[in-house]
């Protein structure tokens, strides 16, 4: 719930500025410490004083932000499944770990399926007489 | 499918832009690196689908820079236009079985899909996209048919759940349409059964991104 003593009180900390850029892209006025930044340039924020689910967020790089734009180092901070966050707690990098990336759909790159087996059904292709 | 179906689906800039494509280096729409893999892109038949490397990048899939003023000026109505649709969804809705449920929490007040502009529309003739939430019987498909064909140009369809997107676990029924696509063509698939709100929330910005890419004046200028 948004009381307007908090959405005063988080105003008057951040200022109108970041006030206007919070309500385009959060739609909302918050108020945390950074707790870090990831590689592709998102900040992490954090206020415990705000009720659980709330008390962690994203600020997104990018104007249109996506969730799977969160690497997953980060995603289990924001999700609560680890409580420090990788910058202070680190999780194990193995070799075989590939880079992550965003989800693909709607671009070049998105995932098509294809069959290399060969076609079990042969389609029949209609030959009609021509009527006299 | 053969290497040559692949190959057209990489092809989707026309041969006209393509040359430009080459210089885009700044014009990246999705993380802002171009590598040079970007000339593998190709599709003359002079040079083979085994030019292009096997891992591309994302500069391969930025959207073409406009290469003259015309062309300018009507991307940027593209993005006004797109910029509006995206901002106000109108939803029909389709709710068929339990997903429709889910779809119902997609507007309640915890996922509140009205602060991104969607508003439930019970009138195919006033909306913009429909949802399609449940089983789709055999009985229902000619509505449904119909109440698509009702629906103004633009328009944009979500399958959601696995019944609607191929069946799910009434595939086998002797009364249900194995997916919805067979009936009508489908933007975004929602997986699940039923799809979490959260989900179809992100389906719909999935589609919002699909909107965001329309060309619609500059498609009917390059023509």
């Amino acid at each position: 719930m948004s009381y307007p003593t908090r959405t005063i009180k988080n105003f008057l900390k951040i200022g109108p500025k970041e006030y206007l850029r919070q309500l385009l892209y959060i739609g909302d006025t918050k108020f945390g410490n950074l707790v870090g930044t990831d590689k592709y340039g998102n900040k992490y924020y954090e206020n415990k004083e705000e009720f659980f689910g709330r008390d962690r967020w994203v600020d997104y790089a990018e104007h249109y932000g996506d969730a799977s734009q969160i690497p997953s180092q980060w995603h289990a901070w924001i999700h609560k499944i680890k409580e420090h966050p990788p910058t202070s707690d680190p999780p194990p990098s193995p070799k075989y770990l590939s880079p992550h990336t965003e989800n693909f759909t709607g671009t070049r790159k998105a995932f098509r399926t294809y069959n290399t087996t060969a076609p079990k059904i042969l389609a029949w292709e209609p030959k009609v007489n021509r009527r006299e | 499918m053969s290497s040559k179906t692949i190959f057209r689906n990489l092809s989707f800039f026309s041969a006209a832009t393509r040359p430009f494509l080459l210089k885009t280096k700044a014009h990246n729409l999705i993380r802002g690196f171009v590598t040079e893999s970007n000339r593998a892109i190709t599709s003359s038949p002079s040079k083979p689908l085994n030019n292009i490397k096997k891992k591309s990048t994302p500069g391969d899939f930025a959207l073409a820079k406009s290469s003259n003023t015309a062309e300018y000026v009507l991307s940027t109505i593209d993005q006004v236009v797109n910029w509006s649709r995206q901002g106000s969804i109108w939803p029909m809705t389709f709710g068929l079985a339990c997903c429709a449920v889910e779809m119902m929490h997609m507007a309640a007040a915890r996922y509140d899909q009205d602060r991104i502009g969607i508003v439930f529309r019970a009138s195919p003739r006033q909306s913009d996209v429909m949802i399609v939430a449940g089983t789709l019987t055999n009985k229902m498909a000619p509505p449904l048919r119909k109440v698509y064909d009702q629906m103004p140009e633009p328009r944009w369809v979500i399958s959601m759940g696995s019944c609607a997107n191929g069946g799910g676990y009434y595939h086998y029924s002797y009364s249900v349409v194995r997916g919805c696509d067979r009936i009508i063509p489908v933007d975004i698939y929602v997986p699940g059964c039923p799809p979490t709100a959260e989900a179809l929330m992100y389906g719909v910005l999935q589609l919002q991104k699909k909107m965001r890419r329309s060309r619609t004046t500059q498609l009917w200028y390059r023509k």
